[in-house]
């Protein structure tokens, strides 16, 4: 009732209520615990710009109640607690040290308690307080927070360590934050807003050997779903390494060195743990060697006795193909590895997931040593001779019996997906096999859907269809313009199948239906034509899916790829699509990303049919000038990147429709001059987005290609609105863009420019 | 949650291609979009040359 009724400023007794309870010397224990208990949940769930001027009685409440000299630890446990969920709004407070001085002592002393529950809060105090005033946290750091923080990890209650190494993981992943605002700071010529004290370089000989200890303290259960410090300290390390690099190095390649080969798997385990770790955080050339000198070690650990062994050097595969790829993948190595790999997928779903996750690396960096960077698809690559053997054991991962557990049947889609999507030209028979496994599979699965009874057995099947859809996306992706009208009818047979059943209803499965049609009618063309009577109903059904917005979104998209595949002859379906994308943009309720990429496709719509979009052109238009004048909260990160968005979509539809109504080639349609009336206000707009500061280079690069197309199209009539500071500017800038794109269309439009300037003046506008 | 780093653990934050799909697809959208206008444009080999 409080968060409902202080947001619109009713209840202004409630919080002074809530302190006096607790600071009355006359309150009972169990009024205080009760009042800071609401205070408590009051700031968990509230805005916190709601409470901001109220912080000082609400923080007077919450210390008074925290102090040692607190008799009731459920009273300082519910304070502890209040505190934690307060600490976004009380700035002003951390702002002036005596006050933060205070709430320091109070804090640091409550971890002290000895029980247990207060010490824990008290610890979640300080690592969100790291990270909200880390500027703030010189004086205490060396004194009080090392010590604190360094004791609680080493501490035998696993809440309390959790909380010490949380803190370190906090410092250090701040501290790789500061790291990358001081380059760009750097970059920029300015100095950085805020800068790093380096507390994890200074910290790491001291809390290294704690979470190496850690490591080897993995649980003993089955239940390896839990989290504890063994599992935190291994994602500490992890961090360290990303902040320190290779400082980190003489402070765990000791313990990997004495203890990989260990007779007790603990040990075993904990060595190749930390080894997988720290790769992220090494150079290039201390990496290297090291993951070369280990990899017959980390080989041999793929047989071990041990599960947990076999788990983690899967895993550590999987992070050496992302990270240093080229130490795995060699003559010397790679045979062994995948042989390795292959007996993995066999093994207990654990390994098997994450061995998966080691091909899905393997295959993208194989591919990618091989490509050019061209668009060619490479003939061959290393993995080719192995290729349809791990692609026929991955499709028996799929089938396991025990696949349910660990993700073990999405990891091993996605290893397959991961696999087809990046194979040379030489694999081709092997794609064409998997497309036809792929097929058989989702007429299977679609035969299954009236079997289905339980909720659970619901979802798994839903999944299992969008595995489906995902992998025949990939497959297609790969399929030749030769191939694809041989198979397109049974795809399609099997994605309407899929829409008009139950699970076509369920939001995940609809959308990647949609996006394996997307694939379908790139790879088609007008194609696609045959299946739109029949299809039309379910793009219709997305375009109308307001709740589930990533459906929409895709729907959205589907339809703009069908106008460019089927041109003109998407005609006769563009009054329904018209409409609904219009309806869609009328709704307020419909999330915000939806609208950008309806706008795009007014653009692709007035391509396809050219002079048609005529009857469209109005409506249209309204709609465009609308979203030109969107304006969003400046100071919200979020509504800035989307008001970006929107307005390169504007400017894109704007070029679709003028493209479009102007007409292919080089002479200019008549129709286009329905536009001209509108050209000084989008000239306006394309000036208003030139000047803004969020600017960004897709910006760039539609304006600087609508200047050009408005040359071309209108010539000196609209030159003299084009020749103003802020077109110029960007112009100017655009052609010192890195994108290539952005670049060519600036130097393009200057020139189109300048052609105007060479001719003869012409009657003004 | 017990930590803000649980994704990091071995492969936990790792569910799947979705998210990574939805962007692969919005990207080509895009970039076909930009061919047909080039290609209407008729400047979509000088686009393609740099």
């Amino acid at each position: 009732v409080a968060v409902a009724e202080l947001g619109v400023g009713q209840w202004n007794d409630l919080i002074p209520t809530l302190v006096e309870n607790v600071v009355n010397e006359q309150s009972s224990e169990l009024k205080k615990e009760a009042s800071l208990e609401a205070i408590g949940y009051i700031c968990q769930e509230i805005d916190a710009e709601v409470l901001t001027e109220q912080s000082n009685p609400i923080l007077t409440a919450i210390i008074h109640g925290m102090r040692s000299t607190q008799p009731s630890n459920h009273v300082r446990l519910a304070a502890t607690q209040a505190l934690l969920n307060s600490l976004e709004f009380t700035k002003a407070n951390f702002d002036k040290e005596n006050e933060r001085n205070f709430i320091m002592e109070v804090v640091c002393e409550a971890t002290q308690s000895p029980d247990m529950r207060i010490s824990v809060a008290a610890l979640q105090c300080l690592v969100k307080i790291l990270s909200l005033y880390y500027q703030y946290m010189e004086p205490y750091m060396g004194q009080a927070l090392f010590p604190i923080t360094l004791e609680a990890m080493k501490s035998d209650v696993d809440e309390i360590s959790l909380q010490g190494i949380e803190f370190w993981s906090n410092v250090s992943d701040e501290e790789v934050d500061l790291a990358i605002e001081m380059a760009e700071a750097t970059e920029a010529g300015r100095p950085p807003a805020r800068t790093s004290r380096f507390y994890a370089r200074g910290a790491l000989q001291y809390i290294a050997p704690v979470l190496m200890q850690k490591l080897t303290k993995q649980d003993d259960s089955d239940d390896e779903l839990e989290w504890n410090p063994s599992k935190a300290a291994s994602v500490c390390l992890m961090l360290l390494s990303n902040c320190c690099e290779d400082e980190i190095v003489p402070h765990v390649l000791p313990f990997i060195r004495s203890n990989i080969k260990s007779e007790h798997w603990r040990f075993r385990e904990a060595a190749l743990m930390a080894f997988g770790s720290i790769l992220g955080g090494l150079e290039a050339t201390t990496l290297k060697p090291l993951v070369e000198e280990a990899m017959p070690t980390l080989i041999e650990a793929m047989y071990d006795s041990s599960v947990a062994v076999r788990d983690t050097a899967a895993w550590t595969f999987g992070r050496i193909c992302e990270i240093v790829p080229e130490a795995a993948i060699n003559d010397t190595y790679l045979q062994p590895l995948l042989e390795s790999l292959v007996t993995g997928l066999k093994a207990e779903p654990r390994v098997a997931a994450n061995v998966c996750w080691a091909f899905t690396g393997l295959a993208e960096a194989a591919y990618e040593a091989v490509d050019g960077g061209d668009s060619h698809q490479p003939k061959t690559y290393c993995m080719s001779t192995y290729f349809d053997f791990i692609v026929q054991r991955l499709l028996e991962t799929t089938d396991r019996q025990d696949a349910a557990q660990h993700n073990l049947r999405s990891a091993a889609y996605e290893a397959l997906m991961e696999m087809v999507k990046n194979s040379p030209t030489d694999c081709y028979v092997t794609v064409q096999k998997t497309t036809m496994v792929i097929l058989e599979r989702l007429h299977q699965v679609l035969q299954m859907e009236n079997h289905i009874s339980s909720q659970s057995d619901r979802s798994q099947f839903n999944d299992l269809q969008s595995l489906l859809c995902a992998t025949l996306q990939s497959v297609l992706r790969k399929v030749t313009p030769e191939d694809a009208p041989h198979i397109s009818d049974a795809i399609m047979t099997a994605l309407l199948t899929m829409f008009a059943g139950n699970a076509g209803k369920a939001g995940g499965v609809q959308e990647d239906a949609l996006m394996a049609v997307s694939t379908l009618v790139e790879v088609l063309g007008e194609g696609f034509l045959k299946y739109m009577d029949a299809f039309k109903q379910y793009l219709y059904v997305g375009l109308k899916n307001h709740a589930e917005y990533q459906v929409c979104i895709t729907a959205v998209g589907v339809t703009g790829d069908i106008c460019r595949a089927l041109k003109s002859k998407v005609l006769p379906y563009c009054d329904e699509i018209v409409f609904l994308l219009l309806e869609n943009l009328g709704d307020n309720s419909i999330h915000r990303s939806v609208k950008p990429q309806i706008l795009s496709v007014f653009g692709d719509i007035a391509l396809s049919i050219g002079p048609d979009f005529r009857k469209y052109f109005n409506l249209v238009m309204d709609m465009l000038l609308q979203a030109s004048n969107a304006q969003v909260d400046r100071s919200d990160y979020d509504m800035v990147e989307y008001l970006c968005e929107l307005r390169e979509s504007v400017l894109e539809a704007y070029t679709g429709i003028i493209q479009g109504l102007k007409g292919a080639g080089g002479e200019v349609q008549s129709d286009v001059a329905l536009v001209e009336p509108h050209v000084p206000a989008i000239v306006n707009f394309m000036i208003q987005v030139a000047s803004e500061p969020e600017r960004t280079d897709g910006h760039m690069s539609v304006i600087a290609g609508l200047t050009g197309d408005l040359c071309t199209v209108f010539g000196q009539r609209v030159l003299p609105m084009l020749e103003t500071r802020p077109l110029l500017d960007l112009l100017q800038a655009a052609r010192l863009s890195r994108t290539a794109r952005t670049k060519t269309l600036a130097n393009w439009a200057t020139k189109e420019i300048r052609k105007l300037k060479q001719q003869a003046p012409l009657a003004s506008w | 949650k017990a930590s803000n780093f649980e994704s990091l653990y071995k492969n936990w934050g790792k569910s799947g291609s979705q998210e990574e799909r939805r962007k692969q697809l919005l990207e080509n959208q895009k970039g076909q979009r930009k061919n047909k206008i080039d290609n209407f444009r008729g400047i979509l080999d000088l686009v393609n040359a740099v």
